[in-house]
């Protein structure tokens, strides 16, 4: 089947400096992709390439993002422009950045529906109200006529939400949806995404830094560091069988409740500041398993249908002949 | 010496008045912290954990001597604190530090951040040499000398906590009030940091009263847990018997709702509906029952008590125990 979305060598510079680098991965139609990664891994300037998003000084270098086989960072701005909104939709974590506060919660959902969907001004109104019900807003009609600064922050959330869906998108991008809200709150607006997603067959690409959100809602995962792909796989995988020292690395330093830990484990050393310079892996200072041959670039050692790590210890475990790089 | 209590507060009250208009007398107010008791041993965590707006962080400002209570009392070292006295606060501030979430905007960007943590010293009036003291802050929070002379930008997240708890510790308190102290930072820096408070804790014999809402940062630090919901605490015992025998239905939610790193594992879920409700006028009763899954009638008329459970472990709801 051919993916929805694929990734491939995505490569990114904000001025002279690069802060993406053979960025691949692929979504399937329906499916949940959970990207996970610390501060400047480079998570969100992912997300914003595909989006078509990246503003100055941020430009893409290299690579390729197929949409359904045609590559999106060839087509002219405005064609780009269209799928935005209609063919995928992004949401943030923090709502007020997408929403106008000097327009009404209507007006909003609305301006989607006639522009993506061609509906009278008439008819998107009353489709905006039965959107924001989707989304488990109380009183719809009144809140319709509500302003942004008048909402909570879960109220928002959800208004975002309702906009992103009016387009009825194929893919929806979910940068850190929930770091802001409470933890319950949390819990409704996940569960929220995946009766949507249930009911329109929506794939989504769930960006957080929060393990466990990727853990309880993908189906599988990329784990990002220093603005490179070091891992992916199922998140079964991911979570009982990590390959890349930087996984085993970021699962061993969570504290967990109901288990007895004295110390934490901590990754020994700080994020490289620049990614020049360095031509193999990134992670190696910090790596307590670091060999020579690090310092050589390596591509993704695949070892099962879903799993492959950008490690060298990962294709000795699998033996030369049954890996296979990609 | 370990069950020795460094700080008893008891029935603790916070009103901010409300005004409508600049003159206009106030309009009753909202209760922040509503009756809250608590004790903290020596040497020992005490975590608070709830919602935004439930009002840990006001009970941590009230104990840095930022806020005035409007009811309790509060016996820190043996002594009850009279706050109607102008002395008060500086006492609080003596014994009480607080440790911020983001350690950025606590710091003068214009000042080195040895001139930062030397600050409190000169305040305090320190007899020694200040700048031998300042060294050994920061050999304490595992920082290098030659950091002292820099400015706040140049360090990572990571490192700015490490300064703000420096600085902290600065004025040798008994207690130190860490609202959300890692909640800003990455999972590895995370992980850093909590050792880091560990160890301070074994050296020094300082208490810590913890807010954060991650709850498994908070098993992992504390050994007494509080839950508060809506300026009230809910819950209250040891980490053991909040954590695994969880009485009170909102603790159980919280726990619920918190992300696990265990994929497939099926868990009863209990997903509140709707929000916080405003503390501008909180539900009659148990303040819990218009979300609770399980209020009955009683839940909306009368409030419930904390009731004993026994160890410690205290819990207001009509139900504790028969769920």
């Amino acid at each position: 089947m051919q993916p929805l979305l694929e990734v491939q060598d995505l490569e990114v510079c904000f001025a002279r400096r690069q802060v993406l680098r053979r960025v691949s991965f692929s979504i399937a139609p329906g499916e949940t992709l959970g990207i996970v990664g610390e501060s400047g891994s480079g998570k969100s300037v992912t997300a914003l390439s595909i989006m078509g998003l990246l503003s100055r000084p941020g430009r893409v270098t290299g690579g390729r993002v197929l949409w359904h086989g045609e590559d999106l960072l060839q087509l002219p701005p405005d064609s780009h422009r269209q799928l935005r909104g209609k063919a995928m939709a992004m949401i943030f974590q923090e709502p007020m950045t997408c929403l106008n506060p000097v327009y009404t919660v209507e007006k909003q959902i609305s301006e989607v529906l006639m522009l993506h969907r061609g509906m009278s001004k008439k008819e998107a109104a009353e489709a905006a109200a039965d959107y924001l019900e989707q989304v488990g807003i109380a009183e719809p009609m009144a809140r319709l006529r509500n302003y942004p600064h008048e909402l909570s922050g879960g109220m928002r959330q959800r208004v975002m939400i309702a906009m992103a869906l009016a387009g009825e998108p194929e893919l929806l991008i979910a940068d850190e949806p929930t770091t802001a809200l409470d933890v319950t709150v949390q819990a409704q607006i996940l569960d929220l995404l995946k009766q949507l997603q249930a009911k329109t067959g929506m794939a989504m690409i769930l960006i957080t830094h929060d393990l466990g959100l990727v853990a309880e809602n993908a189906e599988r995962g990329v784990v990002m560091y220093a603005g490179e792909v070091v891992e992916e796989g199922s998140v079964e995988e991911l979570f009982t069988n990590p390959a890349h020292p930087y996984t085993q690395g970021l699962l061993r330093s969570l504290p967990r409740w109901g288990e007895q830990q004295d110390m934490l484990y901590t990754i020994p050393g700080t994020v490289p500041r620049r990614l020049e310079g360095i031509a193999g892996c990134a992670f190696a200072e910090r790596c307590p398993l670091a060999e020579e041959r690090c310092a050589e670039p390596q591509s993704m050692h695949r070892f099962s249908a879903t799993q492959a790590a950008r490690c060298w210890r990962t294709k000795d475990k699998v033996g030369d002949a049954e890996w296979q790089s990609r | 010496m370990a069950e020795q209590v460094a700080l008893t507060v008891k029935d603790l009250e916070k009103v901010f008045p409300l005004r409508r208009g600049l003159f206009a007398r106030p309009q009753g107010g909202v209760r922040a912290v509503d009756k809250v008791s608590f004790q903290l041993k020596s040497g020992e965590t005490l975590a608070l954990v709830g919602e935004s707006g439930c009002g840990k962080t006001t009970v941590a400002r009230i104990l840095a001597g930022l806020e005035q209570p409007t009811g309790g009392t509060v016996v820190l070292s043996g002594k009850e604190l009279d706050f109607a006295s102008k002395e008060t606060p500086h006492i609080l501030r003596q014994t009480n530090q607080m440790v911020f979430q983001d350690p950025y905007a606590t710091l003068n960007p214009r000042m080195t951040v040895g001139q930062s943590v030397e600050e409190p010293l000169i305040v305090r009036r320190y007899a020694g040499d200040r700048k031998q003291r300042v060294r050994e802050l920061f050999a304490a929070v595992s920082l290098g000398e030659e950091m002292i002379d820099r400015y706040p930008h140049q360090f990572s997240g990571g490192q700015r906590q490490r300064i703000g708890i420096a600085r902290a510790l600065a004025s040798d308190p008994k207690i130190l009030l860490c609202d959300e102290p890692t909640s800003a930072l990455d999972v590895s820096v995370q992980g850093q940091v909590l050792n880091l408070l560990k160890d301070l804790q074994q050296e020094r014999g300082i208490s810590y009263l913890f807010i954060s809402h991650n709850l498994s940062v908070v098993w992992h630090i504390s050994q007494q847990v509080a839950v508060m919901y809506l300026g009230k605490i809910v819950e209250i015992g040891s980490r053991e018997a909040v954590f695994l025998e969880t009485a009170h239905p909102y603790t159980k939610a919280l726990l619920a709702a918190s992300p696990k790193v265990a994929p497939g594992q099926s868990r009863e879920r209990i997903v509140l509906s709707g929000e916080v409700p405003s503390p501008l006028n909180p539900p009659s009763g148990c303040r819990f029952h218009t979300r609770c899954p399980f209020a009955k009638d009683i839940c909306r008329e009368a409030e419930p008590s904390l009731q004993d459970l026994g160890a410690g472990h205290h819990v207001a709801c009509h139900f504790a125990g028969k769920m």
